[in-house]
């Protein structure tokens, strides 16, 4: 059990500290829209040419083939230093890192790391949330490839993406979870429709996604037609890390806002003590994601340890968001629309991703071994 | 960064945990304690594992050992011998390796004047603090305390100081150290509980079923191993900081571990009473005796409430009115 940085982990974060003082944007992440997306984009940008991006990705992809607790060494710095939250694209690169061909991986990942092309993810549809396998959209080989045809939903980033990471059923006779295939679809195309929903913190970060015969090319499929399922579930074991999707600088930033509002003016005890609380939340889950990331030099890609990883991760979402709503009365009468905003997003953290109740489901089965419920 | 057992230290976890199951604890007669194991207690003073600091081992390892002498809720004055061991060791003096920790009244502090917690046996010798020096005395008869599987004595006075008196750093990496064992001891009990708790889910059958395969059991099951887990990390780091932090950081690491496994333990363990059901309630079954067993390590040297206002003290400082 060793928590303190090696050489080289050190000047890495000496590095990275002194490279962030001068290159963080100071101006504060716009509400919503293109105006954030635009953002994003500079923020990715940046963090990209400075050659940060992609830690624990192969050099042969662009990533800089360190080991993965650099990841949160990133995520830490990042958080510290008050800077926008590390871009998630990590997690859907993992899909085509893991099972893609060489041409694949060479033609979309250095993209993805880059900010060049903004992937999606459409796995989710109005039928199959939480039953994920259930899914209804359909691809059908024709002669130009295969053509989509169905609606996903809760697909973030989808009005501005360049791909879209799809699960697709290629296969309605096989059993549910043998007859999808993972597809790499261009967005770019009239057969597909985005439309924005309208969250409860006024956000648009989500979308529904139609897809009317959207062409995908012949060489799209990931991994073998049928393997969608099993490469969907590598995927979600990368979402459920937080610092794989860069939650860790999220929550070690909002921290440290509230700390830093704390010291500038005199606080209630009852106040302190709830701040102390979200150190203490934050603190657990940074030694824990150590853990986790320690793991997977062993290991490889994340399993069912990562359900715990994904619960921890949004109890402290949720124990920060309820100490940003609480920190000033005002909020609630809208001085803040931020910290209102935050709060709200809080919630999404045990429904996103695989809910609250998938995640404990799978830790009572695979990791507790108490039996299956029927189903 | 290197967060998982290293080899050496999986194998001590797996030496205690074999002279654990070879001890076979059992449950006292209704209304009595647990004697002292002599036997386990004879086991881990001839394998080394009592007094490990005055061979330069880390915290670590102690708490390793602490964390698995509680999972099989066993009764060995473990972590009182190892605490006062680490007070001898500040001051300079040579160890007892068999010693109380002695705590005042309310148990919130290390001090010389109150009851000696986990005391190897009536009348045993109970090490403290007096403002700056250790103390060492006597301590007297056993009380009627809730866990049945470490003794604690009242009248506990430590007339005699030993060895150097402790500077500030000192006294307080000892706090640290102590907090950190204190973290193991919960882990350890949280972690037994539910490990029973969910034998006995898979096997009992209503409904035509096992229990353990209704959601409505299995999501308590979750979310207690969740606790577990990120307890044992958090618990890691405060020991690991014992040795490699400066003594302000390393209580502050100790105090964010003892709050988390503070609040977490005892709620494992009621959660293990219910995924028992009736049987729970019994004195016969095991769950009470882990409930019994976090409820004094979570009340000794502060709960959740007393780290979480240190903390926040330490974190806004002066911002706190």
């Amino acid at each position: 059990v060793n928590f303190r940085d090696d050489d080289a982990i050190a000047a890495f974060r000496t590095e990275f500290r002194a490279w962030l003082a001068e290159h963080a944007p100071a101006d504060p992440e716009p509400l919503g829209g293109s105006a954030r997306a635009e953002y994003w984009a500079r923020w990715h940008r940046a963090l990209y040419e400075g050659g940060w991006m992609g830690l624990s990705w192969p050099v042969a992809v662009g990533g800089r083939g360190l080991t993965p607790v650099y990841e949160a060494v990133f995520n830490d710095e990042i958080g510290a230093a008050g800077a926008p939250p590390a871009p998630h694209v990590g997690f859907l690169g993992r899909a085509l890192l893991h099972f893609g061909t060489d041409e694949q991986q060479r033609e979309h990942l250095p993209s993805l790391l880059s900010g060049e092309q903004v992937w999606c993810q459409g796995f989710s549809e109005p039928g199959a949330g939480s039953d994920l396998a259930g899914i209804a959209t359909r691809a059908t080989p024709d002669a130009d490839g295969w053509r989509v045809s169905g609606q996903k939903i809760w697909t973030s980033d989808a009005a501005w993406a360049d791909r879209c990471l799809l699960l697709a059923r290629t296969d309605p006779d096989a059993p549910k979870h043998r007859g999808i295939s993972a597809l790499i679809v261009d967005m770019h195309q009239d057969a597909i429709e985005v439309r924005p929903i309208v969250q409860i913190n006024g956000d648009t970060e989500f979308n529904e996604v139609f897809f009317d015969g959207a062409l995908v090319a012949p060489g799209c499929v990931i991994g073998r037609p049928g393997q969608g399922w099993e490469i969907a579930m590598t995927t979600v074991g990368y979402e459920r890390g937080p610092a794989d999707v860069g939650f860790s600088s999220r929550y070690a930033r909002a921290l440290r806002t509230l700390e830093h509002g704390a010291r500038a003016r005199s606080v209630s005890d009852v106040e302190a003590i709830r701040l102390a609380r979200a150190y203490v939340q934050v603190e657990v889950l940074r030694a824990h994601v150590l853990r986790s990331l320690t793991a997977r030099l062993h290991g490889g890609a994340p399993g069912s340890e990562g359900s715990i990883d994904k619960l921890l991760s949004s109890t402290t979402e949720q124990v920060l968001g309820h100490a940003v709503r609480d920190a000033d009365p005002r909020v609630l009468l809208g001085d803040d629309p931020a910290a209102l905003a935050e709060y709200l997003y809080s919630r999404a953290a045990t429904i996103a991703g695989g809910s609250a109740q998938i995640q404990r489901t799978i830790v009572a089965e695979r990791l507790l071994g108490l039996p299956r419920a029927p189903s | 960064v290197h967060v998982a057992l290293t080899e050496e230290q999986a194998m001590l976890v797996a030496t205690v945990h074999d002279m654990v199951a070879g001890a076979g604890v059992v449950n006292p007669r209704a209304g009595d304690a647990v004697d002292t194991d002599i036997a386990l207690w004879d086991a881990l003073v001839d394998a080394g594992f009592v007094g490990m600091r005055t061979d330069g081992v880390s915290a670590v390892e102690v708490a390793l050992v602490a964390e698995e002498l509680a999972r099989g809720a066993c009764a060995v004055p473990f972590v009182g011998t190892a605490i006062a061991d680490e007070l001898f060791r500040a001051a300079d003096a040579p160890p007892s390796h068999s010693s109380a920790l002695l705590v005042s009244g309310d148990l919130l502090t290390i001090s010389g004047d109150g009851v000696a917690w986990d005391a190897p046996a009536p009348q045993s010798i109970a090490v403290g603090l007096d403002a700056d020096r250790v103390v060492v005395g006597e301590s007297g008869e056993l009380l009627d305390a809730v866990d049945l599987t470490r003794r604690v004595c009242g009248e506990a006075r430590g007339d005699e100081p030993v060895g150097a008196p402790l500077t500030r750093a000192q006294a307080a990496r000892a706090h640290a150290f102590a907090l950190a064992l204190l973290a193991a001891d919960l882990v350890g009990s949280m972690h037994g509980a539910l490990d029973a708790a969910v034998a006995h889910d898979k096997e009992r059958v209503q409904f035509g079923r096992p229990v353990g395969s209704f959601q409505a059991v299995q999501h308590l099951g979750a979310d207690a191993l969740v606790l577990v887990e990120s307890a044992r990390s958090v618990m890691w780091h405060a020991a690991w900081a014992v040795d490699e932090l400066d003594a302000a950081d390393a209580l502050l690491a100790a105090r964010v571990a003892k709050a988390y496994c503070a609040e977490a333990a005892p709620r494992v363990c009621e959660t293990a009473i219910q995924m028992w059901g009736g049987i729970g309630m019994t004195w016969e079954c095991r769950a009470h005796l882990f409930l019994r067993r976090a409820l004094l390590s979570r009340q000794v040297l502060g709960d959740e409430h007393v780290q979480l206002a240190a903390i926040a003290e330490a974190r806004l400082g002066a911002g706190v009115a």
